[in-house]
């Protein structure tokens, strides 16, 4: 069970988390919607602490953090049990696809070369990056590939909880539904997962809840289908309608 | 009277060259030993370190405020004067024996200190230009920072330095030409040494100056060689 309650933040004196509460059971996929700036990363930097909130406490699994208490030995016993996707990937530079994988089982796990690369062969196959594809530098990757082997990397660790922050956004579109179904069979595995997307559609069949977020508060929360089919807050409605239109236009 | 005494020149020049290992043997020296230095000063700054901080911005402003040559001095004749000054008033350091502590020495503090504080820049801006991604995927996966360090910024830092270390370690080879002054025979002294027995400069000193641009047209080939290596394996950064 994961727990977060009443997180804040500021940024020199706007408040961009205004008391953020949610509560995740195990297992469970949430995706958070909300227009743009409404402090959707904001919230899901601070859960890792990649930024540190003001105020609130985190609880996943057994490690407990509270801000402004918290050590570093806490923060980093906390970043252990998550994992985080990136919006534009931040795979190693230095490393190849599957070195993105290991690192952190042989620097931050301890485990031998030959346990991490069996460990990461496996996350790569899972997520149907191509064998020949193994040795290559993110560089000469193309930005789905680059997102798979970030999601590869994030499972590699056996996360309690996989954190993804707009994880098909920066991809070209005919790159997003690859990455989608990776998503996909990652919630089918049992993770706990929070993603936040702009896929209305990916969020209406994956996730077991979905939270609107607008000017760093959480509008409404609720099973997934109600939230995105029958919506009970004006913000929300509009919302999605503003979204819609969006999607029409495109397609 | 000639312009110019071949005979001469050809007859000294072979002697000038046998002193390119002290040249580089100190240049190469005090410029790793200036990384060291420039690392550790760059981490102070970009961690904002309170109060060594402020030590970090004096002495990258005095030594690229101040001309190495002085700076030389002050190494030459602080150095043993501290080290006397110690033990007469304070009776320590009295296995120390001042006049026995080789020029080499006060060259080597002097071109490391003096370097470093050139380096610090460019390791800093280095490090920098990392980026934040970089080391935010290496915390969301669970590394602390010292193996955030040394697994994901320094080896991406060291590619993006390379070429600024190339030209650093010319400089250096060229700038030791000062170390007469504490009575180390490199390259330039040398030249000076043969000249003065005979009272003929020119020929030495264009001797000298050869031997200056050969070697560090083999440096400059070397490291494009080594770029174009690290580059050809990861053609990512820079
Ligand atoms: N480091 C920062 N310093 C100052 N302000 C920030 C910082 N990071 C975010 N903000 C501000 O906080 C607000 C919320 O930003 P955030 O990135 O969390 O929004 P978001 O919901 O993820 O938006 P988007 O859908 O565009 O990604 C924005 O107004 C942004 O300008
Ligand atoms: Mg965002």
């Amino acid at each position: 069970m994961i727990k977060i309650k009443n997180i804040r933040k500021k940024y020199d004196s706007t408040e961009i988390l205004k008391g953020i509460d949610l509560n995740v059971e195990d297992g469970k996929v949430v995706a958070i919607i909300g227009p743009s700036g409404s402090g959707k990363t904001t919230f899901l930097r601070c859960i890792n602490h990649l930024e540190s909130p003001d105020e609130g406490v985190i609880s996943i699994g057994g490690s407990r953090i509270i801000a402004g208490t918290s050590q570093k030995k806490d923060i980093l016993d906390l970043q252990r049990k998550t994992a985080f996707v990136f919006q534009n990937y931040n795979l190693f530079r230095n490393k190849t696809a599957i070195e993105n994988v290991m690192l952190a089982l042989t620097v931050v796990k301890k485990y031998s070369k030959k346990k991490a690369r069996e460990i990461a062969e496996e996350m790569l196959d899972k997520v149907s990056l191509p064998r020949e594809r193994f040795e290559y530098y993110p560089s000469s990757l193309s930005g789905g590939q680059q997102q798979r082997i970030a999601i590869a990397r994030a499972l590699a660790l056996n996360p309690e909880l996989m954190l993804l922050d707009e994880p098909t956004s920066a991809l070209d579109p005919e790159l997003v539904d690859g990455v989608l179904d990776v998503i996909r069979a990652v919630a089918k595995e049992g993770i706990t997962l929070i993603v936040v997307t702009h896929e209305l559609s990916f969020a209406a069949e994956v996730a077991d809840e979905v939270v609107f977020m607008d000017q760093g508060e959480i509008v409404e929360k609720g099973k997934a289908l109600e939230v995105l089919r029958r919506p009970r807050e004006l913000r929300t409605k509009a919302f999605l309608r503003s979204i819609q239109r969006e999607y029409s236009k495109i397609s | 009277m000639k312009l110019f005494d071949f005979a001469f020149f050809i007859e000294s020049f072979p002697k000038i060259l046998a002193k390119l290992p002290v040249t580089l043997l100190i240049s190469v020296a005090a410029f790793a030993a200036a990384v060291i230095i420039g690392f550790i000063v760059a981490l102070i700054k970009i961690y904002r370190v309170p109060v060594l901080q402020r030590l970090a911005d004096l002495y990258i402003s005095f030594i690229r405020g101040t001309p190495v040559l002085v700076q030389l001095y002050i190494i030459c004749y602080g150095i043993p004067k501290i080290i006397y000054y110690e033990q007469v008033n304070f009776n320590r350091f009295t296995m120390v024996d001042v006049n026995l502590i080789p020029g080499v020495i006060y060259v080597l503090v002097a071109y490391s200190v003096n370097i470093g504080a050139y380096q610090a820049e460019t390791i800093r801006s280095a490090i920098e230009a990392v980026g934040r991604g970089q080391v935010e995927a290496a915390s969301s996966v669970g590394m602390t920072t010292a193996q955030t360090m040394t697994h994901v910024v320094i080896p991406q830092a060291f590619v993006i330095a390379l070429p600024n270390f190339g030209n650093a370690l010319i400089s250096a080879i060229k700038d030791t030409s000062l170390v007469f002054v504490a009575g180390v025979i490199d390259i330039l002294a040398e030249a000076r040494i043969l000249g003065a027995r005979v009272f003929n400069y020119l020929e030495v000193y264009i001797g000298a100056a050869l031997v200056y641009w050969i070697i560090c047209i083999v440096v400059e080939v070397l490291i494009k060689k080594l770029e174009e290596h690290i580059r050809r394996y990861d053609r990512s950064i820079v």
